[in-house]
């Protein structure tokens, strides 16, 4: 076997997300999440709740035109879990488009990469916050309900989650396959609008609309 | 499973093929079986001064034994080098516009060489190439059924004492310039960042006898 083939192999990750974003007020918070239940099924994983970091970076030389945005992601709660390097591209805009397609690089890393993100390729770190959930899944189909807080710094490196930032929940409703729709039998788009419908009367999700 | 990764020493009147040959005759004979074919290749980013103020150089090294991950290390603080998964490649290649690719050099940094096994001993034994001249060969000694460091140290002289040429009485120099790494779960990185010096000194022209 020759090493490069080995090498090229692993070169074929799953890197489109097709996603729908929504959000809803805490007051309705208990109903949507008994609807998930009730839709994705008692299966582990399901109902999972999640407190994620993240950590914000881009590029800020005012050459680079325009700037690299990315993020790294970890897990508050299994501090055992990877970090996870976070890149999205921009979304291919076409008016007809009734959900967000666009590039996803999503690596894990190794803890020093805020590090290595500012010292090794000179980003600057924007913004953080923690994003405090529930994750469900329906086949390929991944559903977070989280919201957003603001970070507490402890003394010993730990990040803790403080007040919210708003009264109300990210919905997000998403899917990564691959790249290139010829080898696409499923279609991903359908299935992401189909989860929508079932939530439909509790939370509007709507395609990501950068010009808004 | 840890590594030590050293020059092998090419004799005199001999080319570096030769000695891989030769190295691969006495490994055999000692009843290693040859397995798959290895290579690490090393590749440099640089920024462009247009677009960054301050350069950054950083180098990525793929292993063809480890597949789905790539090493990332900077130029100026290793200590900061991270392990990444594949996909992070993708990611590279986004910021072509601000890193080229080992600027004004011809071909990469790579070693391609051929992987022996007995029981838990492995030895990768292979060529290092700098733009596709031939600069020495390297060997990759590894013990499989140990994770500390500091437990093996000795086991690890005498294992390689059996195909150096001349006896290992020290530990490679990167081992011993981080202490810490001794009584700690050995990482693959540490294996990669004794390649990345190795490469580094081909880089800086010196020669690769001295370990």
């Amino acid at each position: 076997m020759d090493p490069d083939l080995k090498i090229a192999a692993f070169n074929n990750i799953p890197n489109q997300e097709y996603a729908l974003f929504g959000s809803v007020l805490e007051a309705h918070l208990e109903t949507l999440l008994h609807r998930l239940k009730g839709l994705c099924g008692q299966l582990p994983g399901n109902a999972e709740p999640f407190q994620d970091h993240y950590l914000i970076y881009s590029t800020k030389s005012p050459n680079i035109i325009p700037p690299v945005h990315v993020r790294a992601v970890r897990s508050i709660m299994s501090t055992f879990m990877p970090w996870r390097f976070q890149y999205y591209g921009s979304e291919i805009s076409e008016a007809s488009r009734m959900v967000t397609q666009r590039q996803i690089i999503d690596a894990c890393c190794s803890v020093r990469l805020p590090k290595f993100l500012e010292d090794g390729l000179g980003f600057n770190m924007d913004y953080e916050y923690i994003l405090k959930g529930f994750t469900f899944a329906k086949g390929r189909v991944r559903i977070s309900v989280g919201r957003m807080m603001k970070t507490a710094h402890e003394v010993n490196m730990q990040v803790e989650a403080a007040e919210a930032l708003s009264g109300s929940y990210l919905v997000e409703v998403a899917t990564v396959v691959f790249g290139g729709s010829a080898t696409n039998e499923e279609n991903p788009e359908k299935e992401i609008l189909q989860v929508a419908e079932l939530l439909k009367p509790i939370v509007d999700l709507k395609r990501l609309d950068v010009k808004r | 499973m840890i590594s030590w990764v050293v020059p092998y020493p090419t004799p005199e009147g001999k080319t570096h093929n030769q000695a891989l040959d030769d190295l691969s005759k006495l490994l055999l004979a000692q009843g290693y079986e040859k397995d798959v074919p290895y290579c690490v290749e090393c590749e440099m980013y640089v920024s462009l001064p247009e677009m960054m103020p301050v350069q950054k150089v950083f180098h990525v090294i793929l292993d063809s034994d480890r597949p789905a991950s790539c090493f990332l290390i900077p130029d100026k603080d290793q200590s900061i080098s991270i392990t990444a998964e594949k996909s992070m490649m993708g990611f590279l290649s986004k910021l072509s516009k601000i890193f080229k690719t080992s600027p004004g050099k011809t071909g990469n940094l790579e070693v391609r060489g051929q992987t022996f096994l007995y029981r838990d001993f492995c030895v990768r034994a292979g060529i290092l190439s700098y733009g596709g001249v031939i600069k020495g060969v390297i060997v990759e000694a590894e013990l499989r059924s140990c994770s500390i460091l500091i437990t093996a140290v000795e086991l690890m002289k005498e294992f390689m004492s059996t195909f150096m040429p001349t006896p290992m009485d020290t530990v490679p120099s990167y081992i011993s310039s981080k202490p810490n790494i001794l009584g700690a779960m050995y990482s693959p990185l540490e294996t990669i960042h004794q390649y990345y010096d190795i490469f580094a000194s081909v880089r800086a022209g010196r020669s690769l006898v001295s370990r």
